[in-house]
């Protein structure tokens, strides 16, 4: 029953492409995701997924499908950058950079399309993806990605750990705080520019945000978190790609297989909620205390 | 003003009745967006709440009840997941987006035959809103306006001395469920009719360029709406001008806005923070 | 400590790479047609859009076996393929194609599903007005269908793929296929017997997008302008736009706007009120891009012609 479950769709080719795909995306996206979490940068995360599409549209103009990925990867470094320069003024909250560089970006690429209309027949993939199209090609591409990404992390991990726990002792050391943050958010980029064919932007958050909160919840401890995070972004590529195949093979339901992915994910993010939950013991209902000291008057209460 | 002309039109009329409202009501939450650091959690509201669009066409009820439902869902989420590991904690805000986004995606294509309205509703048209849109969203400007009137005082209060706040008495916590039941509620508003994208914007550019100008709530609050309609105003008239996109247009228009302000401003503006710093080193020259 | 756990990462998935990569290596074999003995199982037909699969029901009858890639009111573009469709690529003996460039998704498809078998392009023969000048339309107007001369082409295509892939239902094939040919001729006859039953000076559309050029072609109708100036369905109008459609629609005296079942009306209805002029959608709303859901006026190629004629008649006398 499990082997007909998660091991039979895989003799298939184009299944067994995407189960790589998931692999390497999930695992990536694990491995990055730690940094997100540390270093806060979910919205980061979310931001460049949208602050892209217009490179996509003009990579597309210029290249045709080759020209996507530079182009969103040349929108990415200058979002990043963007955001570095217009923090620097303190009145501006880097949340409130953000969304404004998210919006403005995504607005030139509405304004690119809809003058040339031809990029939109592949809109919805972009916004969706398309992991089960994906080719010999794109995995290398993908692979090549995560080797630059894992190998950049462990040369810079140090330093962008030291960073996150003490921006004070970084600076004091020497190092150039804006161009460790640009760096760890051109990472993010690669990332988001990698995963974009198989799970489309919108769901390219969940690879960078997901994993390590489902890890954060089981310890505290880093390597755990990393060891957590890897496994759930692995496993939740392997399940929600069964999951869309049992689905829309054995039962006549179409489930796109980018969002049972990044279902399995949260899915996995509510197990590790669970346990981390039943270890604090249930017999206290931890967090229902919690909640309602929440809601509760702190200090006697106002009429 | 002299735009009468460019806006004879009903249909014009009608998209720049709703960008004013939208730009009035962006502008008052937003300030409180920008103050409280929600514009994450706003643009995870204008994600997380699309199962609730998918469901509302499946099921032929009315799209503000399913967005709202959604909505309420999402912000309970987010407020039982912060007071279990703190607010400053964006990744729970991640992965509600995430789960919301890919239960609506999920939906969508489980149901065979429903994907027409999925692009204006992460695009928008501000063009095409009808009378339903433009009564919704002042029905919402109204008991914004209303509640604001009530604890606009208190939600300040909270954003710089939540100690005192406490102190005081207040729920810290349920006024912090108010606030992002504020903005949920602007989020579901504005996105059927105008768009996730310029949701957005109109919440935090605006407030976010009246914060460069001054420091008072009170004269923030007027910059941003004042900013937030001038924006709607300018990009609609772009948009008939010019052959560009509405919604695209007042996005760049509000965009362009918080820009130059950024450069510009008299005191926290770029150039004369420049200026500052050089008069301040010229002094440190000077003696020595 | 972290280096290592970095290392380790590496090598994880370096290794579930490799593995994987190995697994594909001597998995290849994708479920292959396995018809042997007893009566001759019918031919496994994947066809793209509902009208093409239409048609194949028509000629094949219950000798094939068929998979209908788009579902109805489903925008092409929006199509997102399951893991069924693509195991049906991967197992079809046939792949039925409308071509003129509608199914961008199709080559992926087939490639993903590494199918090497017979694709028909069911377009073969027909003249193929030029396209709206959009990169979208490089290969002209793919909407062929809605000339029933073209259909019956299609449909003749269909019959003589069939026949390649299965000869020893050859003939039940052209017999089909000579049958269908003469509903496709009386369908002709009936749009063009009551498209003139309007004033010669009504007869002009206004539609959501241009998705009736070789219908206006074969039965002089004038087209006016469209919703939607392209193709492509997701581009945000301007209000430019918007008011020279509106300019368009007073200066000719349309009576009507058409909305399609597979768009949203709401812009039509906004240009619709501003020309003053009526709109014509939700259950009337004529058939464009596909065929309706079972049971509707348009579940077939035949009744969804007869709908669309009647609809426009109906709107603009």
């Amino acid at each position: 029953m499990l082997h007909r479950l998660l091991v039979e769709p895989f003799a298939l080719p184009f299944m067994q492409r995407a189960l790589i795909e998931a692999l390497l995306l999930g695992m990536l996206g694990g491995v990055v995701s730690v940094f997100v979490l540390l270093r806060r940068l979910a919205f980061v995360s979310d931001a460049l997924t949208h602050t892209v599409f217009p490179g996509v549209v003009l990579g597309y103009l210029v290249a045709q499908t080759r020209g996507i990925v530079w182009g969103a990867l040349l929108f990415a470094v200058l979002s990043a950058v963007l955001l570095t320069v217009l923090s620097a003024n303190r009145r501006v909250t880097e949340d409130a950079t953000l969304a404004i560089l998210l919006t403005g970006f995504f607005s030139v690429g509405v304004v690119l399309v809809s003058r040339r209309t031809s990029y939109t027949a592949d809109l919805t993939g972009f916004l969706f993806g398309r992991i089960l199209f994906v080719d010999r090609r794109e995995i290398v591409e993908t692979a090549v990605v995560g080797a630059i990404v894992l190998v950049t992390l462990a040369a810079l991990g140090k330093e962008f750990l030291l960073r996150a726990f003490d921006p004070d002792g970084a600076a004091a050391l020497g190092y150039r705080l804006p161009l460790l943050d640009l760096a760890l958010n051109v990472l993010v980029a690669l990332v988001v520019v990698a995963a974009v064919k198989a799970v489309g932007t919108v769901l390219v958050i969940a690879l960078l945000v997901v994993p390590a909160a489902a890890g954060r919840l089981l310890s505290d401890r880093l390597t755990v978190i990393l060891a957590a995070a890897v496994a759930a972004g692995g496993l939740a590529g392997w399940f929600g790609l069964a999951a869309s195949y049992q689905a829309s093979v054995y039962h006549g339901l179409r489930l796109a297989s980018g969002a049972t992915v990044v279902l399995a994910l949260v899915g996995l993010y509510a197990l590790a909620f669970a346990v981390a939950a039943g270890r604090r013991g249930l017999g206290r209902l931890g967090w229902l205390d919690r909640l309602a000291a929440a809601g509760r008057p702190a200090g006697g209460g106002r009429a | 003003m002299s735009a009468a002309p460019l806006f004879g039109d009903a249909f014009a009329r009608r998209a720049l009745l709703e960008a004013v409202l939208v730009g009035a009501l962006a502008g008052l939450v937003g300030v409180h967006v920008v103050l409280r650091r929600l514009a994450f959690f706003t643009q995870a509201m204008t994600h997380a709440t699309f199962p609730g669009v998918v469901l509302a066409a499946l099921l032929g009820v009315n799209l503000l009840l399913g967005t709202g439902v959604f909505g309420v869902l999402a912000v309970l989420a987010v407020a039982w997941l912060w007071s279990r590991q703190g607010a400053e904690e964006t990744s729970v805000i991640g992965v509600v987006l995430s789960a919301g986004f890919a239960l609506g995606v999920a939906l969508l294509s489980a149901q065979a035959g429903f994907t027409r309205d999925l692009s204006s509703y992460l695009v928008g048209s501000v063009l095409t809103v009808g009378r339903a849109d433009i009564l919704s969203t002042a029905g919402v400007l109204v008991a914004v306006v209303l509640v604001l009137a009530a604890i606009s005082k208190e939600l300040v209060l909270g954003a710089f001395d939540r100690g005192t706040l406490v102190a005081l008495g207040y729920r810290a916590g349920l006024l912090d469920v108010v606030l992002l039941l504020l903005i949920e509620a602007t989020v579901v508003a504005a996105v059927p009719a105008v768009g996730t994208i310029l949701s957005v914007a109109l919440i935090v550019a605006p407030a976010a360029t009246a914060r460069l100008w001054t420091d008072r709530l009170g004269s923030m609050t007027a910059v941003a709406i004042g900013l937030g309609v001038f924006a709607g105003a300018a990009g609609l008239t772009i948009s008939q001008l010019q052959n560009v996109a509405a919604g695209a247009a007042i996005v760049l228009v509000a965009c362009a806005c918080f820009v130059l302000s950024w450069l510009l401003a008299p005191r926290y503006g770029a150039l004369s923070r420049w200026r500052a710093s050089r008069a301040v080193l010229s002094t440190v020259d000077g003696p020595i | 400590m972290r280096i290592r756990a970095f290392s380790l990462a590496i090598a994880g998935l370096t290794t579930a790479g490799l593995l994987a990569w190995a697994l594909g290596g001597c998995g290849t074999t994708a479920a292959s047609p396995g018809a042997s003995g007893g009566a001759p199982a019918p031919v496994r037909v994947v066809a793209t859009t509902t009208q093409v699969a239409d048609f194949a029901r028509n000629i094949g009858g219950d000798r094939i076996q068929l998979t209908q890639l788009l579902k109805p009111n489903v925008d092409p573009h929006d199509y997102e393929a399951s893991p069924a469709d693509v195991l049906a690529i991967a197992q079809a003996d046939v792949v039925l194609k409308n071509g003129v460039g509608l199914e961008k998704f199709l080559d992926e498809a087939i490639s993903s599903a590494g199918f090497n078998g017979a694709v028909i392009d069911t377009s073969q023969g027909v003249r193929i007005r030029t396209g709206n000048g959009t990169d979208e339309e490089k290969a002209g107007d793919p909407h062929i269908w809605h000339n029933p001369r073209n259909a019956k082409i299609m449909a003749h295509n269909i019959a003589v793929g069939l026949s390649t892939k299965d000869p020893a239902d050859a003939a039940l094939f052209e017999r089909n296929d000579t049958a269908y040919a003469a509903k496709l001729d009386a369908l002709d006859r009936d749009i063009q017997t009551r498209i003139d039953t309007l004033p010669a000076d009504q007869r002009k559309l206004v539609t959501n997008h241009d998705a009736f050029g070789y219908y206006v072609d074969r039965y002089k109708l004038q087209f006016v302008g469209s919703v939607i100036p392209s193709f492509d369905t997701s581009a945000e109008l301007s209000g430019k736009d918007i008011t020279d459609l509106v300019a368009k629609i007073k200066a000719t005296g349309v009576k009507a706007i058409f909305s399609e079942s597979s768009l949203p009306p709401k812009t039509a209805e906004t240009i619709g009120q501003e020309a003053g002029v009526k709109v014509i959608g939700g259950e009337d709303a004529l058939y464009g891009d596909t065929l309706g859901p079972a049971g509707s006026a348009g579940d077939t190629y035949l009744t969804m012609e007869e709908h669309n004629t009647q609809t426009i008649v109906d709107g603009l006398s």
